[in-house]
């Protein structure tokens, strides 16, 4: 008994005017029918166009196993189902189908379940769908699954984003340094930061301090030299007001600290205001804090700060370093402490604020 | 006496000396151009009697100004056709092969059959270039008008443009007139039409028609739009702030016009007495005399600084009434939400008046939230009234101030923005806070992350109103090469296009696709923003981009330029750092780095990477720098979106209070797409708008709130599954001995239904394990007969349910029977 091409799965003789077939699988559509005597006689009558296969549900493959992969998943196979479909797997931590969840959909033969915890068991069911509804369950073969903690040591690592250590920057000449959180335990008086040539170019630096540092340490000096310029900021000097009410409302945040020259123009006009004196540099300072959410500005430090500025020799004697205060309106002196023969301004630094290098002209 | 006269003489040069310092010091910091020694005989070339009014009166003193048209005498005569010799004539010029044609030897013989002087030598070129044969020079009559395809085919040739094959030929199929071209010069049509250089009219091309001399000024126009930046032209544009003149020595004055561009630069046009320049203004051309402060000017420079022709148009333009929200001095901008409920912004004119009930005031004392009126010159603001109501100046009320940002984090209370600059800023929500999208009152669930807010606030820094301008449709993802760029119309040419599909980029059928940049695309090599023009550096280069219906066109609306190497790293974010700018992903041994160059889309939304969440289902691809480390460039997130106005719940009927209320015990609720919790008694309150649906084994039954409460009795103690807002249960279904069993939850878009079941598209399915959606691809079909429906915050049966409805649902099987699988509750998001 033929349908198309395809034997028929079974035959079974109920008189001469009768069989009863089970058909084979066959694609969908129209087949002719044959009915072909056993040997030696082989008579043959057909049918033309005599049977049409429709799609139905597809019949849920029986050989569902999986088996614990590489120390990561555990794979789950089956061969296709005969009629084309989607498979759906179901799992639990239990044998009872019903307390089962959906764990995913696949057109393939086989699927990877990834998010293995260590000593429990695992309970795999499939089922097909397709256009005319879902098959029944079948269990998988090797039901329940036991993952140990021995059977996923190794797995594949994860990276993790990198905050404990410094990491530094340098694009477009402003060099970036997001101080790890290593500092916190840093119970060494400087926690000094080392750039290499290039970095130490750089005339623009911005300094990103983590909050949990600046709380849990207050011992500590960051140090940062470069070609242009020498920064000793102590962590104590960044609790300021600001800081400390901007901590009430954020978990974990940076305190932002920026040393940029200043813009030529603003020394400039400064200038017109301290007669007497000849403007040979100067630098801006400015601090914010900030969240992924907030960002806050930072005016007055809680103690000083020491910025060096390394200022071209100048023939003015002696440098000194000016802040002014736009209050009182009076220029303050504001040098720590001034090298002759390296050129080294040490200025001291109490606020935001732009300091300028001046010299007394003759 | 001589002595006298020698000092007198020195200090008139010192005078002259110290002006002339003046003058550079002046100018000089600056860039600065200066007219054409033969400004005279230009302008009487482009001083046609016949053109006033007429529709190419522009083009053609364009076209004058720049020398291609020239020699015609007083008239124009705009509407006979060009003759073929005069056609390859103009389009020898433009491409400034003039010399090269009068230095060719012509046979006097062939001099007879042309009109125009040099109408043999621009034949002959016009062969030795190739474009004509031997055989058409001959047999040609080319004092006869020439056909708008020959006109089309030899700009293509004389210019360089390439000719198109295969699939990229697009542009010319558009025409339903296509046919009568001629075959072999398709091609290179094509390459002039997909510049838009030529168009046609009424869907048709009439390639076979005879150009028009004013049709010919208009081509040539626009060609030279297309053609000339690569020569070094250029346009600039803004206003006359500024005009003064210089007496130099006696008889000699040197004028400069000032013109400040929109983004406040400014640029210098001189004019001395041999030097002057065309300005073409209200439909008249003149020289540099015809120029006011406070005009607005389009001016086109020449390769040597020359200025060739400038265009300007003065007095008022147009007018806009509405609400100041914020002045931005330092950008030189104005945000004002006109009366039509819009958001504007503006550049101001550097000499931008200011008029405060009748008195002249300076911008410093508009203030936020005042009502003001804008004149408007070109694209800026030349002017802005209004009144004073405030008692007095000094403490000014602040009673209405603006915020502007893309929303990146939000919860019930708070709205963190990130304004131009990046910063962020959170403001609180309080319970009277109004939102609107695109002006449409809309609610809190509408917002999405990657929105582009307006907050108005009140004294106390809190939001008052929300209104989000979004864009009208979702945003599309695609890679592909950039095969060509042009800056001047602001679209770009792809081929090698894939489109991103459900964590794949897939190659589409189309090999070709033209768009055109929106207005405010931003385009990116790594962490560089690039100007369109730059990025026609990168020809030929892969690039990931963005686009949205901006519009009634697909525009891109951001582009990443991909290196050479592509990697894809799909999986759960492990831990997001964004001061770092990194991420980790799930059994990913590399970091993964971030910046402002990469497109990071969620929700249909283009978001910064600082919203990335850890938890987040992602696929990235990236490429491998220099130095060895993984940087994003294109990061999709498929979201968990667990926020939703609606709630599902499940448990069983526990009580029916009132005509209003009823009580389920055990109950369970939906979050995050699972159910959890025992919520023991829950009260939900019912009204007209509920929807009811009752199962058993004999069939289903629909009902509204009285069908319910007159029944109660018989409903009680059954299991029931409802879809609330708040308290308030909107679809309710009761099953009287029948369960769901397998129950999951997808997402998808109806693509066919029916009054028994629907088919899904592009369905999604929620999986709790891996906790994230997975798109298996295919479809999904559903049975509706125990769904019930909400959509609009209003119960509904599921009959009214729409095709291209974006549906989240749950589905199961009925009482663990294989076979039909059910839609239970449908949310239409």
């Amino acid at each position: 008994m033929f349908f198309g091409t395809t034997e028929a799965t079974a035959v079974t003789y109920d008189g001469t005017t009768k069989l009863t077939v089970i058909t084979p699988p066959h694609d969908k559509g129209s087949v002719d029918v044959s009915v072909r005597n056993p040997a030696p006689d082989h008579a043959e009558a057909i049918l033309s166009g005599g049977f049409t296969f429709e799609e139905t549900i597809a019949p849920v493959p029986t050989d569902f196993s999986g088996r614990l992969w590489n120390k990561r998943a555990i794979k789950l196979s089956w061969t296709a189902s005969t009629v084309p479909s989607q498979y759906e797997i179901y799992m639990g931590n239990s044998s009872d189908l019903d307390s089962s969840e959906y764990l995913g959909t696949t057109a393939g033969t086989e699927y990877m379940f990834e998010d293995l915890e260590a000593n429990r068991y695992y309970y795999f069911w499939l089922r097909t769908i397709n256009r005319d509804g879902t098959s029944k369950f079948t269990a998988c073969k090797d039901n329940p699954i036991y993952v140990s903690s021995s059977d996923i040591t190794n797995r594949p690592p994860t990276a993790t984003v990198d905050t404990i250590n410094t990491r530094i920057e340098l694009a477009a000449g402003r060099l970036q340094i997001i101080v790890g959180e290593d500092l916190t335990f840093w119970r060494y008086p400087t926690y000094e930061i080392l750039l290499d040539a290039n970095q130490r170019k750089a005339s623009e630096i911005e300094l990103l301090i983590p909050s949990e540092g600046i709380d849990k340490n207050s011992v500590t000096t960051i140090q940062v030299v470069g070609n242009n310029f020498r920064i000793d900021l102590p962590l104590r000097a960044l609790r300021t007001v600001e800081y400390q009410e901007f901590r009430r409302n954020n978990a974990e945040f940076y305190v932002k600290w920026l040393l940029t020259p200043a813009p030529p123009s603003y020394l400039e006009s400064l200038a017109l205001n301290l007669h007497g004196y000849q403007v040979v540099g100067g630098f801006t300072v400015l601090a914010s804090i900030q969240s992924p959410v907030r960002e806050t500005g930072m005016s007055l430090f809680a103690s000083d700060i020491n910025v060096g500025w390394f200022q071209v020799r100048s023939s003015l004697t002696p440098l000194r370093a000016y802040g002014y205060d736009s209050f009182s309106r009076k220029w303050t002196d504001v040098t720590a402490f001034v090298n002759t023969v390296s050129g080294l301004v040490t200025t001291r630094v109490g606020r935001s604020d732009s300091y300028i290098i001046a010299g007394k002209v003759n | 006496m001589t002595h006298k006269k020698s000092v007198k003489i020195l200090v008139s040069l010192l005078i002259i000396a110290l002006l002339s310092s003046v003058t550079v010091s002046g100018v000089g910091a600056a860039e600065t151009y200066s007219g054409v020694s033969y400004s005279d005989s230009l302008l009487q070339n482009a001083s046609f009697q016949d053109i006033a009014g007429h529709w190419a009166q522009i083009a053609i003193y364009r076209a004058a100004a720049l020398g291609i048209v020239r020699g015609e005498g007083t008239k124009f005569r705009p509407n006979s056709t060009a003759s073929r010799e005069d056609v390859l004539g103009t389009l020898i010029r433009l491409a400034d092969l003039e010399g090269a044609a009068q230095n060719l030897n012509v046979d006097p013989k062939d001099e007879a059959g042309h009109l125009n002087p040099w109408g043999a030598n621009y034949v002959a070129l016009a062969q030795a270039m190739g474009i004509i044969t031997d055989d058409e020079r001959r047999k040609t009559n080319w004092q006869t008008a020439a056909t708008r395809e020959e006109t089309a085919y030899w700009m293509a040739r004389t210019l360089n443009y390439l000719p198109v094959y295969g699939q990229a030929q697009q542009a010319i199929y558009g025409f339903s007139d296509w046919r009568s071209f001629t075959k072999s010069r398709i091609p290179y049509c094509e390459a002039i039409i997909g510049a838009q250089i030529m168009n046609g009219t009424g869907g048709k091309f009439n390639p076979q028609k005879a150009i028009t001399r004013a049709e010919l000024a208009a081509v040539l126009d626009k060609a030279s739009q297309v053609y000339l930046p690569s020569k070094g032209y250029r346009n600039l544009q803004g206003t006359i702030g500024n005009t003064s003149f210089v007496g130099g020595l006696p008889g000699v004055t040197n004028n400069h016009y000032q013109v400040v561009q929109d983004d406040g630069q400014s640029f210098f046009m001189m004019v001395d007495s041999g030097r002057d320049f065309l300005v073409c203004k209200n439909r008249s051309i003149g020289k540099s005399s015809f120029l006011n402060t406070g005009d607005n000017v389009k001016v086109m420079i020449g390769p040597n600084r020359e200025i060739i022709l400038v265009e300007a148009t003065s007095g008022m333009q147009s007018f806009l009434d509405g609400v100041l929200d914020y002045l931005d001095l330092s950008g030189n901008r104005l945000y004002v939400t006109g009366w039509d409920g819009k958001n504007y912004i503006y550049p101001l004119s550097p000499l931008c008046k200011v008029n405060l009930s009748g008195y002249p005031a300076r911008l410093n004392d508009l203030i936020a939230g005042q009502q003001v009126s804008l004149f408007l010159n070109g694209t800026q603001v030349s002017e802005i009234r209004s009144a004073v109501t405030y008692p007095s100046s000094g403490a000014l009320p602040r009673e209405a101030n603006s915020a502007y940002g893309s929303l990146f984090r939000k919860s019930t209370d708070e709205l963190s923005i990130r304004d131009d600059n990046g910063r962020p800023f959170t403001y609180a929500l309080t319970s009277d806070t109004r939102y609107y999208v695109n002006g449409l009152s809309a609610s809190y669930y509408d917002l999405k992350i990657g929105d582009y807010l307006k907050l108005t606030l009140d004294n106390n820094r809190k939001i008052v109103r929300v209104d989000v301008r979004r864009d009208d449709a979702g945003y599309k993802i695609y890679l592909a090469r950039m095969y060509d760029i042009n800056s001047v119309f602001g679209e770009i040419r792809f081929d090698s296009v894939s489109g991103y599909q459900s964590g794949n980029l897939t190659g589409l059928g189309t090999d070709s696709l033209v768009l055109s940049a929106a207005q405010d695309m931003e385009a990116f090599v790594g962490n560089r923003k690039l100007s369109l023009l730059e990025l026609e550096k990168y020809r030929g280069d892969y690039a990931y981009f963005v686009t949205a219906r901006r519009g009634d066109q697909e525009r891109v609306v951001r582009l990443v330029v991909r290196e050479d190497t592509e990697r894809k790293v799909t999986g759960k974010v492990q831990e997001v750092n964004g001061t770092l700018n990194s991420l980790t992903i799930k059994y990913e041994p590399d970091r993964l780095y971030y910046d402002s160059g990469t497109i990071v889309v969620r929700d249909n939304r283009l978001i910064d990477g600082d919203a990335i969440n850890s938890g987040d289902d992602v696929v990235v691809f990236a490429e491998r720098e220099s130095d060895n480390s993984l940087r994003a460039r294109l990061i999709v997130i498929n979201s968990p979106e667990t926020e939703s106005r609606y709630s599902l719940y499940r448990g069983y009927l526990r009580d029916v209070l009132d005509r209003s209320r009823f009580e389920i015990g055990s109950a369970s609720r939906m979050e995050d797409n699972k159910w959890r919790g025992d919520y023991s008694y829950n009260d939900f309150y019912y009204d007209y708008q509920t929807r009811f649906l009752y199962a058993d084994s004999d069939g289903v039954e629909r009902f509204g709130d009285s069908g319910f409460y007159n029944d109660d009795e018989d409903y009680e103690g059954l299991d029931v599954y409802i879809i609330a807002e708040g308290d308030r249960a909107l679809a309710v279904i009761i099953l009287d001995g029948i369960r769901f069993t397998s129950e999951s939850i997808s997402r998808g878009r109806i693509t066919a239904i029916t009054a028994d079941d629907m088919e899904l598209g592009n369905v999604s399915n929620w999986s709790s394990y891996s906790e994230s959606w997975s798109t298996p691809g295919g479809d999904l079909r559903l049975k509706l007969k125990y769904a019930v429906a909400v959509r609009n915050g209003r119960g509904q049966d599921p009959s009214t349910l729409n095709v291209g409805d974006p549906v989240y649902l749950l589905r199961a099987s009925v009482n663990g029977v294989s076979g039909d699988e059910y839609a239970s509750l449908i949310l239409v998001e």
